[in-house]
């Protein structure tokens, strides 16, 4: 027998299935704001990501019928939101960047480069948006919505070494720009 | 592995959703998945209302034609007075429970008030026809006939958020063993 997730929100999400609109209202208060989120990492774009997020409820609703509370509905619609985005991403044939490995020396040397920098949160939201798009959303996965590299490989269609090797660019790209945009903070 | 950066995210990791949903966001998503059941009701009332008119116009172009004693015409504005009161009434009970049961669909309340509002227009006219002397017997029937055809339509509209309220409230659910 499967062991389902006590969701909170049971009777709500219960309700939004059968068609309820003010239910359906009540989970998209619930979770907009993280989803919102999530799409504007993933997208990069605040008009983008508005329309992601439109197509990320209304799929949620549609489909809802279906969900048989294996998981909490908050993973449930943040893996519906990660894969419309990264499909859509796809549709517009933009460059992933999802290549060859790198060696264990190099994921150390950028270890090494993190300890050295200054860390805030505006500063690193910045630096990720600078992130050539298929390292934007590694780096978004595996260090904010907290999925493993196992699971990054069955999203992104990835082995996981490929995963692990594509996180270690990420990391080091993106420290590269704080380190520069901490020196331009320095020379100003 | 010492991940200083993974550590300092996971530590301020609410700081990273700033962002708010964008605003009518949600009102764009009801449209998308429940914008034809307003259609659907727009219809529905719409027979309704030109059904109404085209009778109240068709009476009021009959009264024009048929004269009326003077004894009969008193007698008759004093049943209108009571017979007003008690549709009045009635109207504003039932028009009351729709807006209550239509809370979530304020597009809807909007075009009940327009649609009741050119019902009213021709009930002031008949009114005047009324003041007028002009036929009363048939002008009665025509106001009583527009009192009846807005308690109609509101009843049409209940029964639709009833039905509504119905589909959402009926069980499918079946869990997965």
């Amino acid at each position: 027998m499967t062991q389902h997730s006590t969701d909170i929100h049971k009777p709500i999400i219960e309700k939004a299935a059968k068609g309820n609109a003010k239910a359906q209202r009540k989970l998209y208060e619930l979770y907009a704001r993280a989803m919102f989120n999530i799409c504007y990492r993933m997208m990069n774009s605040t008009e983008d990501a508005e329309d992601m997020l439109q197509e990320v409820f209304c799929e949620a609703f549609r489909r809802l019928h279906s969900f048989r509370f294996d998981s909490t509905f908050g993973a449930w619609i943040k893996r519906i939101t990660i894969n419309r985005c990264i499909n859509e991403l796809k549709r517009r044939k933009l460059n992933l960047e999802l290549n060859e490995e790198i060696t264990p020396d190099i994921i150390n040397e950028e270890q090494e480069n993190e300890d050295e920098l200054e860390l805030k949160v505006e500063h690193i939201k910045l630096a990720m948006s600078m992130l050539p798009d298929g390292y934007r959303i590694i780096f978004s996965l595996y260090m904010l919505e907290g999925y493993d590299h196992q699971e990054i490989a069955e999203i992104m269609n990835i082995t996981v070494s490929t995963s692990k090797s594509q996180l270690a660019r990420a990391k080091r790209k993106l420290t590269e720009i704080l380190k520069a945009s901490s020196m331009q903070y320095k020379l100003n | 592995m010492n991940d200083r950066l993974k550590q300092y995210i996971d530590q301020n990791r609410g700081a990273f959703d700033s962002l708010d949903a964008p605003i009518g966001g949600w009102d764009a998503i009801d449209k998308q998945l429940h914008g034809h059941k307003h259609k659907r009701f727009r219809i529905l009332r719409y027979s309704g209302i030109a059904a109404a008119a085209a009778l109240i116009g068709i009476m009021l172009y009959v009264t024009v034609l048929q004269p009326q004693n003077n004894g009969e015409q008193i007698a008759e504005v004093s049943y209108m007075s009571e017979a007003e009161l008690y549709y009045a009434t009635e109207v504003n009970q039932k028009r009351a429970q729709v807006y209550q049961m239509s809370a979530q669909y304020p597009e809807l309340q909007t075009e009940m008030d327009n649609d009741l509002a050119e019902l009213d227009t021709i009930m002031a006219e008949l009114k005047r026809d009324l003041k007028d002397n002009v036929d009363n017997t048939e002008v009665v029937e025509a106001m009583i006939q527009n009192y009846r055809m807005k308690l109609s339509i509101l009843e049409d509209i209940m029964q639709f958020l009833e039905e509504q309220q119905e589909d959402n409230e009926q069980t499918h659910t079946s869990y997965a063993l």
